[in-house]
């Protein structure tokens, strides 16, 4: 288990780039730091790591304070986004770098490095030096290394952000594939949400060095937990519909410039002492029933773009002022070739509210439903 | 040749090209051949002769003066080189790594000094080197002329190799960290291994400088007793004294040529990277 | 924190102490040194007294003054306008005309021979060659070419001689530096030029010269600081003769402190070179600094 308390760090001239992060890492879960660039997750993984010093906040693993020692007194394994391999040294003396500097023996070393070669299947490259490797087979190399030493924990800074796609994807099932025989407790720090969602079981969502949530993936993109997190996660992204509650005697509307719906029970009951209050309606994309032809409770979104993205119809429009993507619900009458008759037409669809959405406060951004 | 896509008239202006510059070095090869020539071959008969390297093993005579063996020159020399190499080498090392990879209160004047001093022309200051070497009593000893040398490459030897440091990626530093090092483990198992070009540009500088230094020792030693190669064959040539024998001369500039020759032409292509990034300022 | 930073300092200048001792006592010290020195009558008895402005009263009395400073601005002028020039042609033709690379190295490598070659022997390889008799290795030429009598070079030319002798020094550094600068310039900015039409001429005109600017300045500026501050050569082949017919500002410093035994005077030379020099640091610092901004 690895706890975080109350982390903080500034930089020179006073720039702060992580405050209050309080974190706990379950033994042998696999968690990921994700954020857009400068939100300070490498920053939070190199403390964790000791390369860093935090300005206060401490940071346990299990029961031991860990915060103030050096790197190589943590027993930890680091996978970098060069990979970082030593351009001097074969694949074999890289993979038993940690080894050799804990004493142990030539002949010993060099066994462990070949069998955790051969768990990832590079063992054919022990001999050669990093600069003949390919990316991919590099970025092996550096998760042997990484894992040879047994550490307590496994930090990877963002792995796979040089290898093209369909590598990522191979690689980042062979990752989670080995942290979970292992069981080795991990943490990876990565900008690509999808590759989060894939590999971890929870995901810290960083924003300007603050946590806006830490949660299982379900959980961030059901429920972000505020606007900034709604925006971050899913792709395409969530829609957002500007709004008001409105309390009236026949319910709880959510009354917007064009329309007005009425909020499902289980909404109206969080919404119950907001009367007037400013809202935005957070709603994913195949989350909206479709239908050609104007109803009550419905809003109408005139259609700009139609997309066939084939295993599904995208449609998207302004309403008000924000951009709306529809996917087309599985029993959509419509088809292709009829949207793309009434875009060029200047027609509209109409869109309804379905039981489950997310209504933020427009003000501080914070999810009022979640 | 073989895979040469290249059009026929570019290669075409590549053979005119190499012809000029054939042309262009012909009469300085031949000035140097013609030179050392003299050193095998008798000057009017054109016989040939070892006589002229005498000088490697027993005094010599030339007009009035004799000259000693070389051994004691050569002596010196090699110590003076490779002390100086040496130290020049690992101090500009240390300075250097310092200068790139760690903080500490003082490092922008450092670095700012360093940037100064590697523009300037430190011979200037010889007059004030003589009086700092005569305060510590070593006026007129190897160990003198060694230190002054030392200082004096100092500043352009850790510019260069400062450059080299900030080009390992920090990367590879942290993960030795992670992997057990210290600082010092570090430097010593990885760092250093990813400068070896850099190293081995600065010691090529550093020993050729050294190895040809003449002005050093005219300036810094007043007498014979610490004769050096650079000194040794000077003697021979004053302006005010004709050269004897040029035959002699070229023998003991082959026997003291011979070394920088064989190092510039292992190590050509540091030379010249060393040559631009010395400079460029990058 | 504090603790942390005082561990930091007392790690890393325990790496920088023996390169700041060095500078301090034998670059910085006798820097001040020699400034000091300026003002006083020093000499080979080594006593302090100073007599203010004197020295430098001196120099600007010494008839001698005017021509060692002709002397310089000549030698360093037209050394450096050749220098420039045929580094620009050497870099040119071994690196965008010859494109094998082990050639055009081969011949960088030859054009670097005068430059390794210890001063002590380069020195006397002019003089061999130049030799007043008729068994002169010019001599030889000269007369087969129709000379009627053999020449004495180094008397008669000397300054001539002095030039080409440096020159053929300094072409090595430029050069590489220069060819290095052609060899970074993208192949298709060449291609696309051919295609335009252009002759091998106005591809050196229009693309090469104008992606070179820089370290032409740069080199212009740095050959120039050498040229002001070596002595070596010119001292090891004429010691400034005849008479002071090539004696430039640095050895003439050298003459005066070294020879002459005259170290006050002779620092006060040096002082007034070294503030020349640091002007041209000035600028030399402001091109690279302009060079990296338009870098990035």
């Amino acid at each position: 288990m690895i706890r975080i308390e109350a982390l903080r760090k500034e930089f020179d001239k006073g720039v702060v780039a992580l405050d209050s992060i309080d974190l706990t890492f379950e033994e042998g879960s696999f968690v990921a730091l994700l954020g857009p660039s400068g939100c300070g997750k490498t920053t939070t993984l190199n403390c964790i790591a000791g390369l860093l010093e935090p300005t206060s906040g401490s940071i346990y693993f299990d029961e031991q304070e860990v915060t103030n020692l050096p790197p190589k007194d943590r027993n930890i394994g680091m996978v970098f986004q060069s990979y970082a391999l030593y351009p001097h040294m074969k694949v074999i003396d890289n993979i038993a770098f940690s080894l050799k500097q804990k004493g142990m023996p030539k002949a010993e070393r060099h066994e462990k490095a070949r069998k955790m070669a051969q768990k990832l299947q590079i063992e054919h490259l022990l001999e050669r030096m990093p600069g003949e490797l390919s990316g991919g087979q590099q970025q092996r190399v550096s998760m042997a290394r990484a894992l040879v030493k047994e550490p307590k924990v496994l930090l990877l800074d963002e792995p796979m952000s040089n290898l093209d796609a369909r590598l990522k994807i191979e690689i980042r099932d062979e990752i989670r594939r080995i942290q979970q025989d292992l069981g080795v407790t991990s943490i990876i720090v990565t900008h690509d949400q999808e590759e989060a969602m894939a590999m971890a079981d929870k995901i810290a969502i960083l924003d300007n060095g603050h946590i806006q949530q830490f949660d299982t993936p379900e959980m961030l993109y059901h429920h972000p937990a505020n606007l900034f997190v709604a925006h971050f996660m899913g792709n395409p992204p969530m829609n957002f519909i500007d709004a008001s509650v409105s309390i009236r005697e026949d319910g709880t509307w959510l009354q917007g410039e064009t329309f007005a719906v009425r909020a499902p029970a289980a909404i109206a009951e969080k919404l119950a002492q907001m009367d007037g209050k400013a809202v935005v309606i957070g709603v994913r994309s195949h989350q909206l029933d479709v239908s050609l032809a104007p109803a009550p409770e419905t809003l109408e979104l005139k259609l700009s773009i139609v997309e066939n993205l084939g295993k599904e119809v995208m449609v998207s429009g302004e309403l008000g002022e924000s951009r709306i993507r529809v996917t087309m619900p599985d029993g959509f009458a419509g088809s292709y070739e009829e949207l793309t008759t009434l875009r060029r037409q200047g027609g509209s669809v109409y869109l309804g509210l379905q039981k489950e959405f997310n209504v933020f406060d427009k003000e501080s951004g914070v999810n009022l439903i979640g | 040749m073989k895979n040469d896509t290249r059009p026929r008239f570019e290669r075409k202006k590549e053979n005119i090209a190499v012809l000029v510059m054939i042309l262009l070095c012909i009469p300085v090869l031949f000035i140097y051949f013609s030179f050392f020539k003299n050193a095998f071959f008798v000057g009017g008969t054109g016989a040939f002769t070892l006589d002229n390297f005498r000088f490697l093993y027993e005094p010599i005579v030339l007009g009035q003066r004799t000259v000693q063996p070389i051994g004691q020159a050569f002596t010196n020399t090699v110590i003076f080189t490779a002390i100086s190499t040496v130290c020049e080498v690992v101090i500009s090392c240390m300075a250097g790594y310092a200068l790139a990879r760690m903080e500490f209160t003082g490092k922008r004047v450092i670095t700012f000094s360093l940037l100064s001093l590697r523009l300037f022309p430190g011979v200037l200051l010889l007059i004030g080197a003589l009086y700092v070497l005569m305060y510590l009593g070593v006026l007129n000893t190897l160990f003198g002329v060694i230190i002054v040398a030392i200082a004096l490459r100092l500043p352009g030897s850790t510019f260069i190799i400062r450059n080299f440091f900030t080009g390992i990626p920090r990367d590879i530093e942290n993960s030795a960290l992670v992997d057990g090092c210290n600082r010092m483990t570090a430097f010593f198992q990885v760092i250093i291994h990813m400068v070896k070009p850099g190293i081995a540009s600065i010691s090529m500088f550093a020993f050729m400088s050294a190895w040809s230094n003449y002005l050093l020792f005219n300036t810094l030693i007043f007498n014979t007793k610490t004769p050096v190669l650079a000194t040794y064959l000077r003697v021979l040539s004053r302006n005010d004294q004709m050269i004897a024998d040029y035959g002699v001369f070229a023998a003991m500039a082959l026997v003291y040529m011979l070394p920088v020759l064989v190092f510039f032409f292992i190590s050509q292509k540091q030379l010249m990277e060393g040559n631009i990034s010395g400079g460029k300022g990058i | 924190m504090k603790r942390n930073m005082r561990q930091k300092n007392m790690q890393a200048y325990f790496f920088l102490s023996p390169f700041l001792i060095f500078i301090t006592v034998l670059y910085i010290l006798p820097a001040i040194l020699t400034v000091a020195m300026a003002f006083t009558k020093l000499d080979s008895a080594f006593i302090w007294e100073f007599n203010g402005l004197n020295n430098f009263r001196k120099i600007f009395k010494d008839p001698n003054t005017i021509i060692i400073i002709k002397n310089t601005l000549f030698y360093v002028l037209v050394t450096i306008v050749f220098t420039v020039v045929l580094d620009l042609f050497f870099a040119i033709m071994t690196t965008y005309f010859i494109q094998d690379e082990r050639k055009g190295n081969l011949f960088k490598a030859i054009l670097m021979i005068p430059m390794i070659t210890p001063a002590v022997v380069y020195s006397v390889l002019w003089i061999w060659l130049l030799e007043a008799t008729d068994t002169g290795l010019a001599n030889q030429f000269y007369l087969a070419l129709g000379g009627t009598q053999a020449v004495n070079w180094i008397a008669q030319y000397p300054f001539t001689v002095v030039i080409l002798a440096t020159l053929l020094t300094s072409i090595a550094y430029g050069t590489t530096v220069f060819s290095s600068a052609v060899k970074s310039i993208p192949e298709n900015q060449f291609r696309a030029a051919r295609v335009d039409g252009a002759g091998e001429w106005e591809i050196v005109r229009n693309i090469i010269l104008p992606n070179l600017r820089f370290h032409i300045t740069f080199i212009t500026l740095w050959e120039t600081l050498g040229l002001l501050t070596n002595y070596v050569t010119i001292m090891l082949i004429t010691n400034g003769g005849p008479g002071v017919q090539t004696e430039v500002w640095a050895l003439s410093s050298y003459h005066k402190a070294f020879a002459d035994s005259q170290y006050g005077y002779g620092a006060a030379i040096s002082v007034l070179l070294i503030l020349v020099v640091m002007v041209l640091m000035l600028v030399i610092a402001a091109v690279m600094r302009r060079q990296e901004k338009s870098q990035g």
